[in-house]
């Protein structure tokens, strides 16, 4: 594969922030990529992903760019004084921004991994540059049956450790873990199964093509969208792909994990693509402002 | 910092440079040596952390990503050590070439130690190594990677999949092609399988200090040997909670202040 050119840049206030941006050679298409942290990762992702899926899209004429929020990676903490969820959409917006004024796209395909799908949702909520949300390892709401089947398995694979465990449970010692990763870190405002519903009907009426991945570390299984058990039936629920991917870790650490990843990515990125040649349908032009602003300002 | 693109057109490098933040800078520079893979990850903050107090004492760092790793042009498997030690060198020019210093030191851990080894004896200016928990035994390296990549494989999946599951990783005697998600090329194994402490010189101008965990006896005994051999050497206990193979998360010792003070203070001794 021909090497893509990838320029390191400061940017956002103060030039502050940092981000790498991927410009394919030749022709590029009008959306591009955005990735930025999953946890305290820098932008390169777990196991380098973000700088392999980056040169991936740029194969296939797609720019992208991964940076770093603030106080992360290669950014430094930011000056103000704001909470950390409201400083990450300033920084989302100024990278978004940035693509804009730089690479002269409007249209932006958001990647959120674990904690940044919190980040990402709020953000793609706001701007309605953002046509394309994936989210990988974020919002769970698998429910009882699916997470019984859950502790079973983690049971069965190590009895005495697990035997252990909910013996500290029941007596009071250990703390019963959130059934949703993102509660540890918003611990503030968890978003409830309504909440998410009424998030992606607020996407799904803007047109935005939504990817919603699970790995294998949260379940051994999923026989019927098992990760999200307790909002089957939302009016949401076929307009959004929704994929299992039992052979994917959390952290990406099988390189065959990785490859069913980006084929993921890549096939989420060319559907966005097909959408952007087709006339949008009737639900989106009514939700849709009649043109994207180009200073979006941020619910914050 | 400043983040730059250097090296040979075939062969760019991406790096971050910490300018020297004092009116009158210090006559040294240091350039910081990633390991291999996932712990150059692991390692990345705690770099950054160092490399952001060297420079407010007024000494210039460089850090870098070798060919094939971090955000450097080239695959994974594109990586091994002849390569990695000719980048070492790009950086070190290029770091001279920044602050133009009167003396250099590297910061170099694990694999990234091992490479500042055999790097060393063709950089001019170097004056001085710090070589954290490196590795001097390559079988028990590849050893290491694997059962690390076992367990962490173990730990992350719910159930056992034949596709990945191994009991026995200690038994398995296949070359390595990935370890901890990163792909390893067959050169860059081979390389690394047949590092051995006795192919380990190191060199004679520059004085080196290396930081190990006591109980590593590999490394000391490294050091014994390199004593005997009239080398300037000194090994230092260091104990940390760092798990190299670990993911950098928030439950896991990122930037632990035993190794930020030692690290720190070293420069500032020699100033």
């Amino acid at each position: 594969m021909k090497h893509p050119d990838e320029t390191p840049i400061l940017f956002g206030p103060a030039s502050a922030l940092f981000g790498v941006v991927t410009r394919p050679e030749g022709r590029t298409e009008p959306v591009a990529c955005l990735m930025f942290n999953f946890g305290i990762h820098s932008h390169i992702g777990p196991r380098r992903i973000q700088v392999k899926l980056a040169r991936l899209l740029a194969a296939e004429g797609i720019a992208s760019m991964r940076f770093d929020l603030s106080g992360i990676g290669e950014s430094p903490p930011p000056r103000t004084a704001l909470p950390f969820e409201t400083q990450a959409l300033h920084d989302l917006k100024a990278a978004v921004d940035h693509i804009e004024s730089t690479l002269g796209i409007r249209q932006i395909a958001l990647i959120g991994l674990c904690s940044g799908v919190g980040h990402g949702l709020r953000f793609a909520l706001q701007d309605p540059r953002i046509v394309g949300f994936l989210s990988f390892d974020g919002y769970r709401f698998a429910g009882s049956q699916a997470n019984a089947a859950r502790r079973l398995q983690r049971f069965l694979r190590s009895p005495w450790a697990q035997g252990m465990h909910w013996a500290k449970r029941l007596l009071g010692i250990a703390q019963t873990p959130k059934d949703n990763m993102l509660q540890t870190s918003e611990p503030k405002h968890p978003v409830t199964p309504a909440d998410f519903a009424r998030r992606m009907d607020t996407l799904v009426a803007r047109d935005v093509t939504v990817h919603l991945i699970y790995s294998g570390t949260n379940q051994a299984r999923d026989r019927d969208h098992d990760q999200l058990q307790a909002l089957r039936g939302a009016p949401f629920f076929d307009k959004v792909r929704y994929e299992f991917m039992p052979g994917v870790d959390h952290s990406f650490t099988l390189l065959a994990g990785q490859q069913a990843f980006f084929e993921a990515a890549q096939r989420w990125m060319q559907e966005i693509l097909a959408k952007t040649q087709a006339p949008a349908p009737d639900s989106a032009r009514r939700a849709a402002p009649a043109a994207a602003p180009r200073q979006p300002a941020l619910e914050t | 910092m400043t983040p730059l693109v250097f090296g040979p057109e075939d062969r760019r490098l991406v790096g971050f440079y910490h300018p020297p933040e004092k009116a009158t800078p210090k006559q040294t520079a240091v350039l910081m040596c990633c390991p291999l893979g996932h712990e150059a990850t692991r390692v990345h903050r705690l770099y950054r952390v160092i490399a952001e107090r060297l420079a407010r004492q007024g000494i210039a760092v460089l850090r870098f990503d070798y060919f094939g790793a971090g955000d450097s042009p080239g695959e994974d498997i594109d990586g091994e050590m002849t390569g990695w030690c000719g980048d070492l060198l790009t950086a070190h020019a290029e770091l001279v070439r920044q602050s133009s210093p009167q003396a250099v030191g590297w910061i170099a851990s694990r694999l990234g130690a091992t490479l500042a080894v055999q790097a060393a004896p063709d950089a001019p200016e170097l004056s001085r190594l710090i070589l954290w928990d490196p590795i001097v035994d390559g079988a028990a390296y590849v050893l290491e990677l694997r059962v690390d990549q076992a367990a962490i494989l173990d730990l992350s999946f719910y159930a056992r999949d034949k596709s990945w599951y191994v009991a026995r990783p200690e038994k398995v005697t296949a070359p390595l092609t990935e370890a901890i998600g990163f792909g390893i090329g067959r050169a860059l194994f081979d390389q690394i399988s047949q590092l051995k402490t006795d192919s380990l010189t190191l060199p004679v101008k520059a004085s080196t200090l290396v930081f190990a965990d006591p109980a590593d006896t590999r490394v000391s005994g490294w050091c014994a040997a390199q004593e005997r051999a009239q080398r300037p050497v000194r090994l230092e206990p260091l104990v940390h909670p760092i798990e190299w193979t670990s993911d950098p998360l928030a439950n896991s010792a990122i930037v632990p202040s035993e190794v930020t003070q030692r690290f720190s203070a070293l420069f500032h001794e020699a100033s």
